[in-house]
């Protein structure tokens, strides 16, 4: 079973949680309670209420023994300030992070880091449509 | 004669005194405590070794005690000891009570003497026959359900398949 | 907003239950193997018929009950505080084929006292009872010590939030990994290793104190499940008493200490920090409730010899506060402490172990929350009006004393310590001294199995009864059992 660290309690960070939930140790930390409670008392892994920009909180969460992180966010800043963090300090083999503005793509790529943009994986499956 | 029988009669209490049951010892420790006592019942599990002696447990009246000797040779006549389909040894164990012994901290008796009244043996339990019947009984209705719930199985999955 | 349930909802708790009353019966093979194995044919009967009737429930709910809704929460609540009547209901039919219980009814006690790791007992000549029933009957505070939950979560794979409810209605609401299957991987995990840790350490000393090897291993294993399970079984009359062992005892100290703490805490030493031990909250409650209590034990016992002193006080005082209920004194012997040092037992067996432990009562946690909170308020108001003050604790991490975790901790000490009341004022009500009918309720509700006499086979049948409805309530912390009432209720609403 994998220990993984979700980031960002949205849409997004919902689901990943609730799939992931199913067959490995998820932690998901939200800087807002409600985001949290949206993900139902019975969810099976733990919630965490804090700021993900506060080094206590990540290491609250488990991030040293995590297997994977995903920022999801919102804010491509904040997510990649604290990829970067993550990579650098406690070597975690799977950062994962989405960004919004596509322009960013390039900048990312060098750290080490997978990003994922969702415009882009739209067109991308858009397009496997179209053939 | 009168005084005869006066002391035949004063014996006779006396030796009551002593072979009290064990029911009566643990429901008043202080007033044995200390006393010499007599017990009689069934030696049970084993003759168990400790530091400074050994240790027999004995059943009388539904109540256990430990009695605690070093000499492990007044054992030797003990034949049985009571466990499943085993019927100890009954024996009459004397010795003296202690409420709460200084040297082994809990409540015991110091053998004295121990006689062996009568010999154990093995008791086999045999299957009452309704036991026999309930185990056929509910064995068919066990299998039968499973069967329906097999196929019970089978058929959702014939109809999932059928379906897709 | 009342839940209301339908007829779906009763097929899928049903159908869940059927599925643990299988896993029942999977553990009725074992008790069976050892008749099997040790030639004990009346035995292999009581168990044969009690395991083919056993898996015919199962199959029967199964049958009847599809899984109509996905399995939640709720159907969670209602499946745990149901299962613990059935699987009790179920485990004193061997019992009562034994022919050592004097009515179904002693049987049904009793088999409820292993479930719920209580250790009450009404069984009659123990001493010659076979292997296979003493087998049974320690095994059933395995199973319930572990939680039959435990078991169900490697069954049930679909149900997503279902397992952790059923982890929450089994009154382990603290989660050692995110995932609760990991979770319970853990928990078996480490009882395994101290399964043959105490399987060794107990054999050993009974082999050398003169017991056949193959009997030793037996007792060696029955004697940890009764301690580390904090059950209190034991397969004499005499209880503990029997080995006059000393060594024994202090084994068996060793693992009633360790069920009686946090798995959580097992955790944390295990994979994390050592030091956990000095900084942890439950920890140090535990450490001062202990030592105050043996103290006051010990003033009321003054005047016998050290050896005793200890033995008899101090083994005690442990078996009480983890709730096991082993003794090593003589039958009538703990009825006639002195009220001070019998109080002090009370208390110990009040406040229990860990939570999310084998043990019952209040639970360190809570006691130390409330202590606490009233030491909080008592400072907040010598402090100047405007002052904001809120206390830390550390349990594993640093967590703030908020007021929710207070408001839980206050209620389930009120609800326990009316039960604890409750309980001992129907004694009464029969007749019995008040002090021993409050220790008996306590003893039941607190699940910890010492007794001072009442409970015996001839107690009347409606205490029998109400002492089986406290363990009951007790085992499961009355949340599960008052969701499943109101559950019900809403039924007779519509």
């Amino acid at each position: 079973m994998k220990y993984i660290v979700i980031v960002g309690c949205g849409k997004s960070g919902r689901e990943l949680a609730f799939e992931l939930s199913k067959t490995d140790n998820v932690v998901v930390v939200d800087r807002s309670l409600k985001a949290l409670e949206s993900l139902g008392d019975d969810f099976n892994g733990k919630k965490l209420w804090g700021d993900a920009l506060d080094i206590n909180t990540l290491e609250s969460a488990g991030i040293k023994e995590a297997d994977a992180v995903f920022l999801l966010t919102g804010n491509d800043n904040i997510n990649l300030v604290v990829g970067k963090v993550v990579k650098r300090k406690y070597e975690t083999k799977g950062v994962i992070l989405q960004v919004n503005d596509i322009t960013k793509k390039r900048i990312f790529k060098e750290e080490g880091l997978t990003i994922v943009n969702r415009t882009y994986l739209i067109v991308e499956v858009l397009r496997k449509c179209l053939a | 004669m009168k005084i005869k029988i006066i002391v035949l009669i004063l014996c006779c209490t006396s030796l009551g005194a002593h072979a009290a049951d064990l029911k009566a010892i643990l429901s008043f420790p202080d007033k044995f405590n200390e006393q010499a006592v007599e017990i009689e019942g069934e030696l049970i599990g084993e003759l168990l070794k400790s530091t400074d002696g050994f240790w027999a447990n004995i059943l009388s009246d539904g109540l256990g005690i430990g009695f605690f000797t070093e000499n492990k040779t007044i054992f030797d006549k003990v034949s049985y000891w009571g466990a499943y389909q085993i019927q100890g040894d009954t024996v009459l164990a004397s010795g003296t009570f202690y409420k709460d012994c200084l040297v082994h901290g809990e409540t015991d008796i110091h053998l004295q003497r121990l006689e062996v009244i009568k010999p154990g043996n093995v008791e086999v339990v045999s299957v009452l026959p309704f036991k026999r019947k309930l185990a056929k009984i509910f064995g068919i209705i066990c299998l039968t359900l499973l069967a329906i719930y097999l196929i019970k199985l089978l058929v959702i999955r014939f109809k999932h398949g059928k379906r897709t | 907003m009342i839940i209301s349930p339908d007829r779906k909802d009763f097929s899928t708790i049903f159908n869940i239950l059927g599925r643990l009353t299988l896993g029942l019966a999977a553990f009725m093979i074992i008790p069976l193997a050892v008749a099997f194995f040790k030639r004990e044919a009346s035995p292999f009967y009581d168990f044969l018929i009690t395991f083919f009737a056993t898996v015919s429930v199962g199959l029967l709910l199964l049958i009847l009950f599809p899984l109509r809704k996905e399995a939640s929460w709720m159907h969670a609540f209602f499946t745990v505080s149901g299962g613990w009547i059935v699987f009790s209901l179920l485990g004193a039919i061997p019992l009562y084929l034994s022919s050592h219980f004097l009515s179904f009814v002693d049987a049904w006690f009793e088999s409820m006292s292993g479930f719920a790791t209580t250790g009450l007992v009404l069984v009659q000549d123990l001493d010659h009872l076979s292997f296979s029933h003493n087998m049974w009957r320690h095994l059933t505070m395995f199973i319930g010590g572990q939680g039959i939950i435990l078991a169900s979560l490697s069954v049930l794979t679909k149900a997503r939030g279902a397992a952790v409810g059923f982890y929450i209605g089994e009154a382990r609401s603290e989660k050692i990994l995110p995932n609760v299957v990991d979770t319970a991987r853990f928990i078996w995990k480490v009882s395994f290793v101290y399964l043959i840790l105490g399987t060794i350490m107990f054999s050993t000393i009974l082999y050398f104190s003169g017991m056949n090897l193959d009997k030793s291993i037996f007792h060696a294993v029955w004697l940890f499940f009764a301690s580390f399970d904090t059950g209190g079984f034991a397969p004499n009359a005499q209880n503990m008493a029997y080995y006059h062992s000393f060594p024994l005892e202090a084994a068996a100290i060793v693992f009633m200490i360790l069920g009686a703490f946090n798995f959580n805490l097992h955790f944390w030493i295990w994979m994390k920090s050592k030091k956990e031990i000095y900084k942890n909250f439950e920890m140090k409650t535990f450490f001062l409730t202990t030592f105050s209590l043996t103290a006051i034990l010990y003033f009321g016992i003054k005047g016998i010899g050290n050896v005793a002193m200890f033995k008899k006080g101090f083994f005690q005082l442990i078996s009480a506060h983890t709730g096991c209920g082993f003794t090593n004194l003589a039958w009538g012997e703990l009825d006639k402490f002195p009220p001070l040092s019998l109080l002090a037992i009370i208390f110990a067996m009040m406040i229990g172990g860990g939570v999310c432990s084998t043990t019952g009562g209040i639970k360190l946690m809570r006691v130390g929350i409330v202590f606490k909170a009233i030491f909080m308020e008592v400072k907040r108001w010598m402090m100047p009006f405007k002052s904001v003050y809120k206390d830390k604790i550390h349990h594993l991490q640093d967590m703030v004393l908020s007021d929710k975790r207070i408001k839980d901790a206050f209620l389930f000490f009120v609800l326990f310590l009316i039960t604890y009341v409750g309980g001992g004022v129907v004694g009464m009500f029969f007749g019995y001294d008040p002090m021993l009918s409050l220790f008996e309720s306590v003893s039941a509700t607190a699940n910890v199995g010492l007794t001072v006499g009442i409970t015996a086979p001839t107690m009347p049948l409606l205490l029998k009864l109400v002492y089986i409805l406290q363990m009951w309530l007790g085992r499961l912390e009355f949340l599960s059992i008052f969701v499943a009432i109101g559950f019900i209720m809403s039924l007779f609403k519509k």
